[in-house]
């Protein structure tokens, strides 16, 4: 047999694999019929093109599995850019925490129905808000453009209750350069932090990713991860405030569970935190009326994603 | 943004916490700037997350002979005097991208008669893949019977009872027969979203197959499907069609055809559904089901009752077709 030919048998004998990574990554994306086959067919094209070059870059620093996901993730997340553009959430989904990015950006980015986000969510433990609940998180993050997909079985999100009056009274305080300022200079503060705790904050606070995921990611426990963030929390807290940020922006930006910030000292808060102490949550308010998914807090393992700092048991607003 | 494309193998190597603590260090610092890298990285995890979780990765595979990446390469060569081979790339190789050219979104249709003839192998497929299900390949996965049933079947009768009884020791047709009709059973809960119902019956399911010479790794992944009730549709579907295409060749297929058609016609009995009884499909297994010779007088007047209904005619009597269809599946399923 030929080179070629073994980069053949190589391809063909992980070609149920790949069609399994690829239908998962399908099923989220809000593709279907003939134009998720047409993509589907692409991604297999680009594995076995040029003489299987993927394939033949393969060094054998990684499992093979492992390498083959990742190119598919990188395949698919080019595929998103060239169809709908670069995706960033708003600065408003990041002051309602992980959860409410997460959410926005598989119903807004993905093109998923919310009743699809919500299940998405549920299935991976992510949370275990309803769909009514999630309406109405998402209700709370203002985009400019609808959903990709309407599912007219979910819940309208124009349906639930508004619950914007908090939102506009900080909209109305802050103009839009303010705001910019404010996320440049927790940016700024994020990218002095040590590679980890960078790495760890971006893909937790600002991308929305669960501490599940990013542990996966990074190839480390999740346990630690959870100290590490507080950690780097209240690191930037610090910074922020040495920036001349003030106590209230800051708790707006990253959350008033912070350690010091008025709340329980750290090992006495959640008890359901895995350290005990409480994951902090951004933009969280005592009076925060979204809706409460206490019920994440109760399984130690969940990201408690989105929850407001209210939820959070022995903590309080300075 | 001009950020750095890091190599796709480094992200790969930090997902499975092979890089050494350097390398490591420096990807990560690498990765603060590189939004696109993180938003490939926590994809890749996550899909990796749920596939593990799934039972969907597997196992390495002996490489072709003249597949030789580097690493097995480095690993396999002895070492040369004086000379250290890298067990990694340089860190060039950390911004070195994989080549991701520009998406189409659609695949080139290049020229008219390459559209016609893709246009005809379509019709052509469709047709085949017709003829194949008029012929009885539809009851070769329980996903397409259930595909037959209308959606008021997921809330239909309880799941055939008779299959209960874990370690019981059965003989290899009965099984067979037990094994399509509770494949069925665990495709409408599948397809219900009824997790409970799905945990129940993959883990009924493996039960059953634990008796079986040989079926050890099916069992096994229905145990996985019981592990994971809750899991998409999107996702059980093909574990669960992957194990029942495997015990049906292990436990033979007429048998296995024969208690999946039972399975799904007991579930289109309780919803009065005479479409399911009309198809071809259906009226091919009956004829298959009423010539068995293991039938007694008393169940193959029902067979041949079934059959009369699969032939149309007069509206059926849907309380003798669960009758005989009961009696069938006990018949053959004890």
């Amino acid at each position: 047999m030929s080179e070629r030919d073994d980069y053949e048998a190589l391809f063909l004998a992980h070609l149920p694999f790949v069609r399994k990574v690829v239908a998962r990554v399908l099923a989220q994306s809000g593709l279907r019929g003939a134009d998720a086959e047409d993509a589907a067919a692409w991604v297999e094209a680009r594995l076995w093109e040029d003489d299987y070059a993927i394939l033949r870059k393969w060094r054998g620093e990684s499992k093979l599995t492992t390498y083959l996901t990742v190119v598919i993730a990188n395949l698919w997340r080019e595929f998103r850019v060239k169809e709908w553009g670069r995706w960033r959430p708003p600065v408003a989904a990041l002051r309602l925490g992980p959860l409410a990015v997460r959410l926005v950006t598989l119903v807004h980015r993905d093109g998923l129905t919310l009743a699809q986000a919500a299940e998405h969510l549920r299935t991976r433990g992510e949370t275990r808000l309803s769909d009514r609940e999630l309406a109405e998180l998402l209700a709370r993050v203002p985009m400019r453009d609808r959903p990709r997909v309407v599912d007219d079985r979910e819940v309208p999100i124009e349906t639930v209750a508004d619950e914007r009056g908090a939102d506009e009274r900080v909209l109305d305080v802050e103009t839009a350069a303010a705001r910019r300022s404010l996320h440049d200079k927790l940016v700024d503060a994020i990218a002095r932090l040590d590679p980890l705790a960078r790495v760890v904050i971006q893909m937790h606070f600002l991308e929305g990713h669960s501490l599940a995921d990013v542990a996966r990611a990074l190839g480390t426990e999740q346990r630690p991860l959870y100290r590490l963030k507080d950690r780097s929390l209240a690191t930037l807290k610090g910074r922020l405030l040495d920036a001349g940020v003030t106590h209230e922006q800051v708790h707006d930006l990253i959350g008033g569970a912070l350690d010091g910030d008025g709340g329980a000292p750290p090992d006495e808060g959640d008890p359901h935190h895995p350290d005990g102490d409480a994951g902090a949550q951004p933009g969280g308010k005592t009076d925060d009326p979204r809706p409460s998914n206490g019920s994440c807090d109760s399984n130690p393992t969940d990201e408690e994603s989105g929850s407001s700092d209210s939820e959070q048991s022995g903590r309080s607003d300075p | 943004m001009n950020e750095p494309r890091l190599d796709p193998e480094r992200l790969a190597a930090l997902l499975d916490g092979t890089l050494d603590p350097q390398a490591r260090e420096a990807l990560l610092a690498a990765l603060g700037d590189a939004d696109e890298a993180r938003e490939t990285l926590a994809d890749a995890a996550a899909l990796l997350a749920d596939m593990e979780a799934a039972g969907e990765i597997p196992d390495d595979l002996a490489l072709p002979p003249h597949v030789r990446p580097a690493v097995v390469l480095a690993a396999a060569a002895p070492p040369e005097a004086g000379v250290v081979a890298p067990a990694t790339p340089p860190p060039e190789a950390i911004v070195a991208p994989i080549d991701v050219r520009p998406l189409p979104v659609r695949r080139p249709r290049t020229r008219r008669w390459t559209g016609l003839l893709a246009a005809a192998a379509v019709v052509g497929a469709v047709g085949l893949g017709l003829y194949q299900r008029s012929a009885g390949a539809a009851f070769d996965d329980p996903g397409a019977i259930v595909a037959l049933l209308p959606a008021a079947a997921a809330g239909g009768p309880a799941p055939w009872s008779v299959t209960r009884g874990a370690g019981a020791e059965v003989a290899a047709r009965t099984a067979a027969i037990r094994f399509g009709a509770r494949a069925v059973d665990l495709a409408l809960a599948v397809r219900g979203r009824d997790t409970v119902a799905v945990q129940s019956l993959a883990g009924e399911t493996a039960a059953l197959l634990d008796g079986v010479t040989g079926a050890v790794t099916i069992a096994q992944l229905y145990r996985q499907a019981a592990d994971h009730p809750a899991a998409p549709p999107a996702t059980l579907a093909p574990t669960l069609h992957d194990a029942f295409t495997a015990g049906m060749e292990l436990l033979g297929e007429a048998d296995v055809r024969a208690g999946a058609w039972l399975g799904g016609a007991r579930a289109a009995a309780a919803v009065r559904d005479a479409d399911f009884f009309r198809q071809r499909a259906s009226r091919r297994q009956v004829d298959a089901l009423a010539a068995r010779s293991d039938l007694d007088a008393e169940t193959r007047g029902a067979a041949d009752r079934l059959r009369a209904v699969s032939d149309g005619g007069a509206a059926p009597d849907w309380d003798a077709v669960t009758r005989d269809v009961g009696a069938l599946l006990a018949a053959l399923g004890r």
